[in-house]
């Protein structure tokens, strides 16, 4: 692949809390976000459903926030290298490398804007951008190269 | 580097400097040092160093609280590599927040195809030689950087955001792994294997990206605000698992028992010409 593409974007429902407290900072929250496949860039939209790659990264396009994950693009070693393990009770090893972790982005302004716009149901859209993968990156990673468990919203005062 | 040599020989810390401000001796001498490295084949050779990092020995450290710590070790043990070969060499630190970068991309002392002198440029790319390669499998490294103007290309205030942060890894919201997201930014707006965990540490410009990102640390383990910052006693017995060397997360905090230092500029004085 030698050009950027943009897979499928991931769409989730936030709902604002009713009663907004004040609030210094708020960040979205992925939860057990996975980086074992393709390198990506994500941006993340606020109700603009129809986000694709080619969306400017603006306010008045809902852009939110982005982040990327340094991907290992796959499994470079025998088979079941990659496969993670039970730990058992005496294995010491460092953690294992491929562990999924919890990532913030903070999209305080995005949510000032919603607020001060009196929104409170907010359509979360995720767009994967590839860049340029090499040829070794399986393709089957590709169509859905974000992963994570959850999602959610922290306000910190 | 013949400065660093001089001031090895006395007994101070070897200096890192901007790859912006090397001279041209002091390119030559890491290019120079660079290519007898990847001459190598032994323990001591560049695949078998970048290995560590990737394919085949996977040990590299990400999204985890001792992610700094781990590539400051790797670091080291590459540096000792390259002086083992030419006295005195330091890893050029890349400032990806830099103007230069920001305007024009990655540094030509990388981008460069040959060197002054004519020859290969080795920090342009490195041959990978791995243990049972598939055929699918990289065997050179390739770039391909992303616009300037790109997102990922982090700014000087995004580094300095991350950088005011006081705590270290309480939550992802620490400067730990605030921070490993504008590394993880680089890595992927350079591209190529550099935008691959298995194979980055095999692009020359690897180990001046992590030099940035090892500076970075540094200035925030010196800002006067986190002079009072107490590492838990768990972590600091911690083993930093990179090859051929014994270090805790305790013996890599201080950087000058490491033997190197961090300078943004060195001007060398000349001697007067004797009035006539």
């Amino acid at each position: 692949m030698n050009a950027t593409t943009s897979p499928s974007a991931i769409r989730l429902h936030l709902k604002l809390p009713a009663t907004q407290r004040p609030f210094r900072r708020a960040d979205l929250v992925f939860l057990g976000l996975e980086h074992a496949g393709p390198s990506v860039e994500v941006r993340i939209f606020f109700n603009a459903p129809e986000a694709d790659a080619s969306t400017p990264a603006t306010a008045s396009a809902g852009f939110a926030g982005f982040f990327s994950i340094f991907g290992h693009g796959g499994c470079f070693g025998d088979e079941g290298h990659c496969d993670m393990p039970e730990r058992r009770p005496a294995d010491h090893r460092p953690p294992y490398a491929l562990t999924p972790f919890n990532k913030h982005v903070t999209v305080t302004e995005a949510v000032r804007r919603l607020i001060a716009d009196g929104v409170q149901d907010v359509e979360v859209t995720i767009v994967p951008v590839l860049h340029d993968v090499p040829a070794y990156v399986p393709e089957d990673l590709l169509a859905q190269p974000v992963v994570f468990q959850r999602l959610s919203i922290v306000f910190y005062d | 580097m013949q400065l660093n040599a001089e001031r090895m020989a006395a007994g101070s810390v070897a200096l890192r400097k901007d790859i912006y401000s090397l001279t041209p001796d002091e390119l030559a001498a890491y290019r120079e040092a660079i290519q007898m490295v990847m001459q190598r084949t032994d323990n001591k050779g560049y695949n078998y160093l970048a290995g560590i990092h990737g394919v085949p020995q996977f040990l590299c450290v990400h999204h985890q609280w001792d992610w700094l710590p781990w590539h400051r070790a790797f670091l080291y043990l590459f540096e000792q590599s390259l002086q083992d070969q030419v006295p005195g060499v330091t890893i050029p630190w890349w400032d990806w927040t830099s103007a230069d970068t920001h305007a024009n991309g990655i540094p030509p002392a990388f981008a460069d195809a040959t060197t002054p002198g004519g020859q290969p440029n080795p920090l342009l790319k490195a041959q990978i030689q791995v243990p049972n390669p598939q055929p699918d499998w990289p065997t050179e490294t390739s770039r391909s950087p992303q616009p300037p103007n790109s997102l990922l290309l982090p700014t000087s205030d995004d580094v300095q955001s991350c950088s005011s942060i006081p705590f270290f890894n309480s939550d992802p919201t620490g400067f730990s792994e605030t921070f490993a997201g504008l590394h993880d930014n680089v890595h992927n707006w350079v591209g190529g294997e550099m935008g691959q965990v298995p194979w980055a540490s095999y692009d020359p410009i690897f180990w001046s990206h992590h030099c940035m990102i090892d500076r970075v640390f540094y200035l925030w383990q010196i800002q006067p605000s986190n002079a009072n910052f107490v590492w838990d006693p768990q972590q600091l017995s911690t083993a930093l698992s990179v090859p051929g060397l014994t270090f805790t997360v305790a013996d890599i905090l201080d950087i000058t028992k490491l033997g190197y230092g961090y300078v943004s500029q060195e001007v060398v004085a000349v001697a007067q010409e004797a009035d006539t």
